[in-house]
């Protein structure tokens, strides 16, 4: 009897601490805080769990769900203890990757100090995304502005409108008379007026169109982090220039733009805010991918009507990145027709996707991979031969592309 | 009730079912406390009693038209009323008399009207403390008023007493006798229109004196025009009134009681069995006897009516409800002087109540109160945890005593109470299965995994064409590099010079694999003579040309950081 009350009283008392410790835990204070948003950095997710009563939290066993796209580096799961009036700290330190990524919901059991009882999973902190943008290689840029001919305001080499003078020439009706050199006329007798230098800025439009196959490969090796590696070097690079710049960002599911023409830095933040938009979840998906391929007609019309709302009848510059098999599609071929028709210069760049999954194996493997996937090479190669007998020069990215040759090819229209 | 959600977060109930369940406790200890409810039927003529001696037809009536009646049921506490401009007391058959506190607090109570009026309709002296705390000078004696028989009465019998013959007639017979009350005298020259005169017959009522020598205004309205008065004690079947003439042909009544017999004096006169009589007294005959009389004292009407059985339900539910309900309602309307704003204090303090179960035991009783009020009250005094709750718990625990003696069912006992006291605490919770948390972890989605998992194992086979593709491959990479392909003799030395690896290692490369690549070229009857092989071959070659490449890489790198 006495054995029977006193394992009564024991398990009442345990369920009993343990409902309280619920209790307290439900009402302590959850804060969290994020640090770094650059890929290739450890973001460091650091939640406090302040305990504001007088009664210890025993036996939390913690857990953080998140996105399975992003890796974790850090521990996941922690057993804690949370004394009186404390706070409890806990990371979780991942790998960041470019796109938008699901983090949390912070969860956490409860059990009592002999294991009898376990709460039920308890959401300490809902669950938030995580943007985080691509990494600029700062050696890079810098070999890029030297490799550029002239940094700042570029000449055309064509007389119009601009600051540096090009040569003199005769009044003509409708000239500035600002412009006349006194000096000329009190020796010739003739008005004669400065001929300026026109200055060049080129407007350019990114356009990624992203299947659901760009995003796949090794960790952050995939073609569409390559892509948007590539975009962000390149929109810093044309930030610097005083080019104006546009995206759209056209994705299984949704087609994001940036609106209409930025000029200076606030165009690269605005593309790189875009272009780390990217949630891995929707988009790897299985009705995204199915979606994909019976969805591309609208997606191609949608990027048709961002183009006419961002440059409307103004000629630009368009950068297009897509992969070869979204290439080769009608409805790709209708697009790129239109664009032509519109007077828009367009740049094709294709990410070589059977070349991305290369970086998973090492040594002699990487040649057997190569050996076995020369079919698919073969067809991605057969892809751009076709779209360069239509006149559309397309270049190919491969996980090693430099991106020297684009910045080359984009020289080359400014002019 | 709820403390603050979070999503998935559990539900913490503020107000937790232990309170509740000590809460519930300590109303139930207030309940027992308190006691049952102190439910009482009445069988007498107060106003609360719906059955046919109550007097609830009366008082509706009067409710109906004066909305500020009101029923009193103690007169021990003081009554307060707001605006008694007129009030007027209505007391019918009290069963008991009144105390000098209640008779107090009336009259402090009557200090504080306009006018207060009083109508006592009472065939006993019980209320007689009442009319003279009201300094009246009428009385109800108690004697009864009986019916004067007339000569030839058919509820006579002839019966032979002595000497002579008389007629008698039963007391019971003659207790209804008929009055008139005639209301015109209410009104100055009694030459009104507005009140009426009704004859009405009275059942038991008492004879009335007053004091003629008073200064009051004391007026008789209501008469019984000729009676006998006797004791009320002789209500019973033994008593019968004897009728007689003398000589000079005057009539005088006497009373008379059988002694020792069950039988009537009818039975006596049909058998002429012989029963012994005694012979009372004389019953002295009264004209113009009051029954009802009204005095006005300083501030005060009193009206009394010596017969309460006039105004009870059972007369209001007979044939006859018109003729009583008018002369009723006439005797209230005359005290309010016709204001509706009269305040009518019906009195029901002086009756005494029964408990439900106490009318229930006496058949009598429950033929003179309505059964669905008799239900109600003995069911509302059976629920009461009051009546039930302490028996069950004595009960029980005697049970539980009883019990705890039995060696063998004590241990059983305590082992039953832990399992049902563990139920609560077993069912609260939801049982889940004691997982630990799985921890997400990445895997990357290749393009082509399938075929980067068979080439990690180990697992791919190869034939012709993929030697054909690497040698393609290494050919164009050299072209590319050197300037030169694989089958170009200077290669070896070329490669040994510039990037600084064994010759002798590249010429055996080089022939190895010009030699397989004419072999898997090979057209016509030599292409039957194919290796089987290919798998090792190229895994083989593979694995040279990454060393060769890697070699010049690394020769490259070194000649780079020389210079």
């Amino acid at each position: 009897m006495l054995l029977g009350s006193a394992m009564l009283l024991i398990s009442i008392t345990l369920r009993g601490y343990l409902e309280v410790s619920i209790a307290m835990l439900t009402r302590a204070r959850v804060s969290r805080e994020i640090f770094g948003e650059i890929e290739g950095d450890d973001i460091r997710i650091v939640y406090r769990i302040e305990n504001r009563s007088m009664i210890p939290i025993l036996f939390l066993e913690l857990q953080i769900d998140h996105s399975k796209y992003i890796k974790r580096k850090s521990i996941g799961r922690a057993l804690a203890v949370v004394l009186p009036r404390d706070t409890l700290i806990f990371e979780a330190v991942f790998e960041g990757r470019i796109g938008r990524h699901r983090i949390g919901p912070l969860k956490a059991v409860l059990r009592d100090p002999l294991g009898l009882y376990r709460s039920s999973e308890i959401v300490l902190d809902k669950a938030f995304y995580l943007e985080i943008y691509p990494r600029i290689h700062r050696t890079t840029l810098r070999r890029i502005y030297s490799y550029a001919r002239n940094i700042g305001y570029i000449r055309a080499r064509q007389s119009g409108e601009g600051v540096e003078m090009r040569s003199v020439r005769e009044y003509r009706p409708g000239d500035d008379i600002r412009r006349i050199v006194w000096k000329k006329y009190a020796r010739f007798g003739r008005l004669i007026v400065k001929e300026l230098e026109r200055e060049s800025s080129l407007k350019v439009i990114y356009i990624l169109l992203c299947s659901p196959e760009m995003f796949k490969g090794i960790y952050r090796a995939t073609p569409y982090e390559h892509t948007a590696r590539v975009i962000g070097t390149l929109s810093r690079y044309l930030a610097y220039r005083s080019d104006h710049q546009a995206i759209i960002l056209a994705l299984p599911y949704m087609v994001y733009s940036s609106g209409g023409f930025r000029k200076g830095f606030k165009s690269y933040i605005d593309i790189a805010k875009i272009i780390s938009s990217v949630d891995f979840e929707e988009v790897l998906n299985e009705e995204a991918g199915s979606g994909y391929k019976t969805s591309l007609d609208i997606i191609t019309r949608r990027i048709e009507l961002q183009i006419s709302k961002i440059a409307g009848r103004e000629r630009s510059l368009i950068l297009l990145f897509t992969d070869p098999l979204t290439a080769e599609r009608a409805e790709l071929t209708r697009l790129l027709d239109t664009l032509r028709a519109g007077g828009h210069k367009l740049l094709i760049l294709m990410p070589i996707r059977s070349l991305y999954d290369i970086k998973a194996l090492k040594s002699e493997a990487t040649l057997i991979y190569r050996i076995k996937i020369a079919s698919e090479l073969e067809r991605e190669k057969n892809i751009m031969k076709i779209m360069r007998s239509k006149g559309l020069n397309p270049i190919a990215i491969t996980p090693d592309q430099m991106i020297y040759h684009i910045i080359e090819k984009i020289e080359l229209y400014r002019y | 009730m709820y403390a603050k959600k979070r999503d998935g977060m559990k539900h913490m109930p503020m107000i937790m079912m232990g309170t509740l369940a000590a809460l519930l406790f300590i109303g139930v200890v207030a309940v027992l406390e308190q006691g049952p409810p102190s439910v009482r039927i009445f069988t007498g003529s107060s106003p609360l009693n719906t059955g046919p001696l109550g007097t609830s037809d009366f008082y509706m009536k009067i409710k109906e038209i004066y909305p500020r009646t009101l029923i009193v049921t103690n007169w021990l506490d003081h009554i307060k009323l707001s605006n008694c401009d007129k009030a007027v007391l209505v007391v019918i058959s009290p069963e008991e008399v009144y105390s000098d506190k209640e008779i107090y607090n009336i009259k402090d109570l009557a200090s504080k009207c306009g006018s207060f009026n009083i109508f006592i309709a009472d065939e006993t002296a019980n209320s007689s403390a009442l009319l003279r705390a009201f300094n009246s000078s009428i009385e109800i004696t108690g004697s009864i008023i009986l019916e004067k028989p007339e000569p030839g009465d058919l509820r006579g019998y002839k019966v032979s007493l002595g000497n002579t013959s008389a007629v008698v007639f039963p007391v019971e017979s003659l207790i209804y006798p008929k009055a008139l009350f005639d209301l015109k005298l209410l009104e100055a020259g009694g030459n009104s229109s507005y009140y009426k005169s009704y004859n009405v017959t009275l059942d038991i009522a008492s004879f009335i004196t007053y004091n003629r020598e008073s200064d009051h205004n004391i007026t008789v309205i209501g008469y019984i025009p000729s009676g006998l008065i006797a004791s009320s004690s002789i209500i019973s079947p033994e008593y019968y009134v004897v009728q007689e003439y003398s000589t000079s042909g005057r009539e005088y009544y006497s009373l008379l009681r059988i002694i020792n017999s069950s039988s009537s004096l009818a039975q006596y006169s049909q058998s002429k069995t012989q029963f012994e009589i005694e012979n009372i007294s004389s019953l002295p005959l009264i004209y113009f006897a009051p029954v009802g009389v009204i005095e006005e004292t300083r501030g005060s009407r009193i009206l009394v009516v010596s017969d309460g059985s006039i105004f009870l339900n059972q007369v209001f539910r007979s044939g006859y409800r018109d003729l009583y309900l008018n002369l009723s309602l006439d005797l209230i309307r005359y005290l309010c002087e016709n204001d509706e704003r009269c305040v009518i204090l019906f009195d029901s303090s002086k009756y005494l109540g029964l408990e439900p179960l106490e009318a229930i035991k006496d058949p009598s009783l429950v033929r003179l109160v309505p059964l669905y009020q008799l239900i109600a009250f003995f069911l509302a005094r059976i629920l009461h945890p009051a009546t039930w709750l302490p028996p069950v718990i004595s009960w029980f625990n005697n049970f539980i005593l009883d019990l705890l003696r039995t060696f063998f069912v004590r241990p059983m006992l305590i082992l039953l109470l832990v399992l049902i006291f563990s139920i609560p605490w077993l069912r609260r919770e939801e049982m889940y299965r004691d997982k630990p948390f799985r921890e997400v972890d990445y895997k990357d989605i290749l393009q082509f995994s399938e075929l980067v998992e068979r080439i990690k194992r180990g697992r791919h086979r190869f034939g012709r064409d993929d030697f054909i593709e690497l040698y393609n491959f290494i050919n164009n990479l050299m072209k590319s590099y050197v300037n030169m392909d694989l089958l170009d003799p200077v290669l070896p030395s070329h490669i040994s010079s510039r990037f600084g690896i064994d010759q002798e290692r590249v010429r055996m490369y080089q022939e190895f694999m010009n030699k397989y690549y004419r072999i898997a070229t090979r057209k016509g009857l030599g292409s039957f003579l194919k290796p089987f092989w290919w798998s090792r071959i190229v895994k083989k070659a593979a694995l040279e040309s990454y060393k060769l490449i890697k070699d010049m890489g690394e020769g490259l790198e070194k000649k780079i950081s020389e210079v």
